[in-house]
């Protein structure tokens, strides 16, 4: 017999139980996502490969690391925004707020699990792609925070995007709108240097072309970027990603 | 234990989903809301559990302010949503026994209350299912049983028999009555009136964002041991002549009418209806006792013809 007045767990042991949750919710739906993130990374790597003839090993450093990069926006610009807009829409989310747990241990949790969801995957496509295009893999310690930013960061904006979002449909149309822009029109999978002068300078401010310089700096040696400058855009991007994220969660009507 | 004192609850576009409402719920005691289709009873439900906030007045759960303090309300206040709870994925022994332990139970005494809830409901044929392959009545236990897990000072049920099919739905209110055994204080909001008779302790009746009648059920229906009703199903296209007089204050919904009648009168009644039938003006009419369903159509259809003539 459970007595009345038992405390809430602690956030610590919440977050575990969390996790938890999230993990039997999404139990058969992970290993599929890992599978899924290796075939698209290895994929379209290989893919534009064809497209593009005679494919030096730089053009195939671009391409294997933007494939690395687009795997991880699609999992947090397309698959989080989603979630959370049919969490909020279902009132699942209202349910989990009142839980006694706060609610930034929820979001951890969620970003936790996206986070190892993805890595797997992301990595393995990485060392294909490097042998495939033979290019020298030069990752420096570095990568590990660079990622930890950018996965954050994705994560915060796409859970910005979903809780704002009135309807599923609408989530829909702006995921897909930002997908199609990250593969064909931002410096991701090319230098930035191809792209219209206008378009270069819209993407000092987004944050993809920001994401592309990290991932590349930390994983792939002999391609010059402005790290610094990248890391101010990508934390300026993250801390409204947060604040939106965690004025939308928050909010008491 | 639950106090609330004159909530009001104003949206910016200026509806008024709660008006002035008072109520409280002791510990060990079980606490009706009844009312309509919005009438307010969810809007002041998320007010309790800290979703939303009030325009004015006061909640308090054992001596909390929890208006001004909601963490303290979710430690405090377990909620069964109107809406389903989200275990899709899950399975109902890991909905239920994940909920105790957010709420502190040990991870071995959650996972036993848990197979105690579903024994104690009946669901154990889906213990180990799905909850996108639960009827909506099972993922309805499921739900109940995550608020019953580790159930606070205050246990709040929006709608729990809504879609439970009938012998589960005893085995639920003996739940219910259970928790307030327990010692919480239980707030149940339904519109199912004449269940909602049998299964509280007091009631409190709410329409258009206001209480318009509380007490326990015996003291909402006046002159109860002496009162009678009469249901009339008029024919339809029959123009229904003048009622005698002992019919009273009658109301009419559609082809349906509902009216009082005194112990007096009950001959004169039963003569009067069985004559109107052979007429071919009534199809069909049932005299019984007064239940709180015709105290609470009463009250709301005055509300309503109240405010058309306003």
């Amino acid at each position: 017999m459970i007595p009345t007045d038992v405390r809430p767990a602690s956030p610590a042991r919440a977050f575990g139980i969390l996790c938890r949750w999230r993990v039997a919710q999404l139990g058969k739906e992970l290993p599929q996502i890992v599978v899924a993130q290796v075939l698209f990374a290895t994929g379209t790597a290989v893919g534009l490969g064809f497209l593009i003839p005679n494919l030096d090993s730089r053009a195939g450093a671009y391409l294997a690391t933007g494939a690395f990069l687009i795997n991880l926006l699609i999992v947090a610009i397309a698959m989080v925004p989603g979630m959370m807009t049919e969490a909020k829409v279902t009132g699942a989310l209202d349910y989990l707020w009142a839980l006694p747990f706060p609610r930034l241990v929820y979001l951890l949790a969620e970003l936790a699990i996206w986070g190892l969801a993805m890595l797997p995957g992301m990595t393995l496509s990485l060392v294909i792609t490097s042998i495939r295009f033979d290019f020298d893999l030069r990752i420096s310690l570095l990568v590990v925070p660079a990622v930890i930013l950018v996965l954050v960061t994705a994560t915060a904006v796409g859970a910005a995007i979903g809780l704002r979002s009135p309807s599923q449909q609408t989530t829909n149309l702006f995921t897909n709108f930002v997908l199609i822009s990250v593969l064909l029109f931002s410096p991701v999978n090319f230098p930035a240097e191809r792209l219209p002068g206008w378009l270069q300078a819209v993407h000092q401010v987004l944050p993809i072309a920001s994401m592309a310089d990290l991932v590349r700096a930390t994983l792939v040696g002999g391609i010059e970027t402005d790290v610094g400058s990248a890391l101010l855009v990508l934390a300026a991007w993250c801390t409204f990603g947060m604040v939106v994220t965690w004025r939308s969660v928050s909010r008491v009507r | 234990m639950l106090e609330i004192e004159r909530v009001t609850k104003e949206y910016r576009s200026g509806v008024r989903a709660n008006d002035e409402v008072s109520l409280r719920v002791a510990a060990g005691e079980v606490v009706g809301l009844l009312g309509p289709n919005g009438a307010g009873k969810t809007t002041l439900v998320r007010q309790i559990v800290g979703l939303a906030r009030p325009t004015s007045g006061s909640i308090v759960i054992d001596g909390v302010d929890v208006v001004r303090h909601p963490e303290s309300a979710r430690a405090s206040c377990c909620w069964q949503p109107q809406t389903q709870a989200p275990i899709r994925g899950l399975s109902p022994v890991q909905a239920i026994s994940l909920v105790a332990e957010l709420r502190g139970a040990p991870r071995r005494a959650a996972r036993a209350r848990a197979e105690e809830l579903i024994d104690a409901l009946a669901i154990d044929e889906w213990s180990k299912a799905l909850g996108f392959q639960l009827s909506g009545g099972v993922a309805r236990l499921v739900a109940f049983a995550m608020a019953a897990a580790v159930p606070g000072k205050v246990v709040i049920l929006d709608e729990p028999t809504n879609d439970v099919d009938p012998l589960r739905r005893r085995l639920l209110w003996r739940q219910v009555r259970d928790l307030a055994e327990r010692g919480a204080a239980v707030l149940l909001v339904t519109h199912n009136v004449l269940e909602a008779e049998r299964a509280v302790d007091h009631l409190a009746l709410m329409d258009a964002g206001r209480v318009v009648a509380a007490g326990t059920p015996g003291s909402l229906k006046p002159g109860a041991s002496a009162g009678f009703r009469l249901e009339l199903l008029v024919e339809p296209g029959s123009s229904q002549g003048l009622l005698p007089e002992f019919v009273r204050n009658p109301v009419t919904t559609g082809r349906r009418v509902l009216a009082d009648l005194h112990d007096g009168d009950l001959e004169a009644a039963v003569a009067w209806a069985r004559a109107e039938r052979r007429q071919g003006r009534v199809e069909e009419f049932s005299i019984g006792p007064t239940t709180l369903e015709d105290v609470y159509v009463r009250l709301v259809e005055q509300d309503e013809s109240e405010e058309v003539s306003a």
